[in-house]
């Protein structure tokens, strides 16, 4: 276009002025030339009729370079308003078929390059999420159970443990309690030893009595002579008796020592049972409480990392839930690019066809009709903002209700 | 027992994308990748939601909310548009159509999972 454009809209007009001095040389050199041929006489005028004779051509042909330029001024101005037709790059049909699909395949290979890419860390990141949601559920499970021992995990376990403990405390404490019955009831049988060896003397005490007094029944039966002796018989029996129930008190009492000191022993046996069962108890006691703390204190850390863990959980899915909104990016970036590879197909078959066709006027591009069949296919806000060359405004996730 | 919801999409990332933020709270979820393969695979097992896009090659969203509500055992699922369409028009062609909700991509997780908890069928 530089010959047309570049040059003011003003030159062509004044280049014809220029080439039409030998025309508007001609009026008043040919009217002098008539008057001085009418003073001159006819050699005078043969004279300028030869020279108008002989600059008639020029005029013709100058007047006929001036309506040239004068067109060619109208068409300049024409083009300077309308589609430019015209001049082009040598050739450049024939690239654009080799190139274009050059230029379609590449875009293609993006595209499809970074929707595998996309597919597979979507994949990933979703096999993050559900494994450590799967873990923090586990872990739940395992710290998890109720107070009342139902269900299962440690804190289920725990409270099983501390009831079962409780009981077997509970055993041995009645197990110290009915030695401890036992032991005032031997005291208390302990006691009656003492009656048994006072009846014991006193069964003695009347043996010998008893046989003091049978004594001085012989005596008196003695001196009673003859008639004395039935009497004296009787007291001899008697006397017989006493002794054997003093022999029989003396057993007694030997029996009742025997029991008594029996008792004693088991007395001291049973205390020092007693001291002792009291003693393992507080021990065991002891012991059973310090290994539930312990538990405890276990089951505790573990019900603490199994709530750092929920909550680790639970940020990873917000951070995820936020990816997924980055994520969405490749399937808009993949419409806009197949956009593009479909309309750079479009003319690259339209180029092939206008390379073999015949008549020119057939194969003409109108770019409004273009662009306007390109912006009908858009489906983006960002498509539609860059055809028409302004920002696009970001919308997105607007949820609307029917 | 898990409700199942239809993901309607010719973008396997979007499928999948979706399907991340549906299964995370507990959906199950069934892929179609246009109107065609979704009635393909519309056997007359439960669908509780159905979640489309509008421009797909062999049969676009609206087309397909309008068979839907031609067919005997799917006219009652509801079906909710996730595309990156924008404009009014469209908006009110899907409304017409019998969608019962309109989403503009990119999506917010939380937003559609509300969107779906509000229509999904009990």
């Amino acid at each position: 276009m530089q010959n047309v454009s570049e040059t003011a809209p003003g030159a062509p007009v004044g280049g014809s002025a220029m080439v039409l001095w030998p025309v508007w040389a001609h009026v008043p050199v040919g009217g002098v030339l008539l008057l001085v041929a009418a003073g001159a006489g006819l050699e005078g005028a043969i004279y300028a009729l030869v020279w108008l004779a002989a600059s008639a051509p020029v005029a013709w042909y100058a007047m006929r370079t001036c309506r040239r330029l004068l067109d060619a001024a109208a068409q300049a101005a024409l083009a300077a308003t309308s589609v430019p037709s015209a001049p082009h790059v040598e050739g450049i049909e024939h690239l654009c078929t080799q190139i274009m699909p050059i230029w379609s395949r590449h875009i293609e290979t993006s595209r499809s390059t970074a929707e595998e890419a996309i597919i597979n860390l979507s994949t990933s990141l979703s096999g993050i999420v559900t494994r450590l949601e799967a873990t923090a559920k586990h872990s739940e499970q395992a710290a998890g159970g109720h107070a009342d021992g139902s269900g299962d995990g440690i804190v289920a376990t725990l409270a099983s443990c501390e009831t079962e403990l409780k009981a077997v405390l509970g055993a041995l404490a009645e197990t110290v309690q009915a030695k401890t019955a036992m032991l005032s009831e031997v005291g208390r049988l302990a006691g009656f030893t003492e009656e048994l060896q006072k009846m014991a003397a006193e069964v003695g005490a009347i043996a010998n009595r008893t046989n003091l007094l049978a004594l001085n029944a012989a005596i008196e039966a003695a001196r009673a002579g003859e008639a004395g002796r039935g009497f004296a018989v009787v007291a001899d029996e008697v006397r017989k008796l006493s002794t054997l129930s003093g022999e029989t008190g003396q057993n007694i009492r030997k029996k009742v020592d025997f029991i008594g000191q029996a008792m004693l022993a088991t007395q001291q046996t049973a205390q020092r049972s007693a001291e002792q069962d009291n003693q393992t108890l507080a021990q065991s006691e002891t012991a059973i409480h310090g290994v539930l703390g312990a538990f405890r204190r276990t089951a505790d850390n573990l019900t603490q990392s199994t709530e750092a863990l929920q909550r680790e959980s639970h940020g990873v899915r917000d951070e995820v839930a936020s990816l997924l909104v980055n994520l969405q990016f490749q399937d808009r970036t993949s419409q806009m690019l197949t956009h593009v590879r479909n309309d750079i197909s479009k003319l690259e078959s339209h180029i092939s066809e206008a390379l073999g066709a015949q008549a020119a006027g057939a194969t003409a591009v109108d770019a409004g009709v273009w662009l306007a069949e390109m912006e009908a296919t858009y489906a983006t806000d960002e498509q539609r903002a860059n055809h028409q060359g302004r920002d696009a405004v970001g919308s997105s996730g607007g949820v609307s209700f029917f | 027992m898990a409700k199942t919801i239809m993901i309607v999409d010719d973008s396997a990332s979007v499928r999948q994308v979706v399907g991340i933020a549906l299964k995370g709270a507990g959906y199950d979820v069934l892929e179609a990748s246009d109107g065609k393969d979704a009635l393909a695979k519309l056997t007359g097992q439960k669908i509780h939601l159905i979640i489309s896009d509008v421009n797909m090659p062999n049969m676009d969203g609206i087309t397909l909310v309008k068979e839907l509500k031609k067919h005997p055992n799917y006219k009652f699922t509801p079906v909710m548009m996730l595309t990156t369409e924008s404009q009014d028009s469209k908006k009110a062609e899907g409304q017409a159509a019998g969608a019962k909700a309109w989403i503009v991509k990119p999506f917010q997780p939380p937003q559609m999972l509300d969107a779906v908890s509000r229509l999904v069928l009990p």
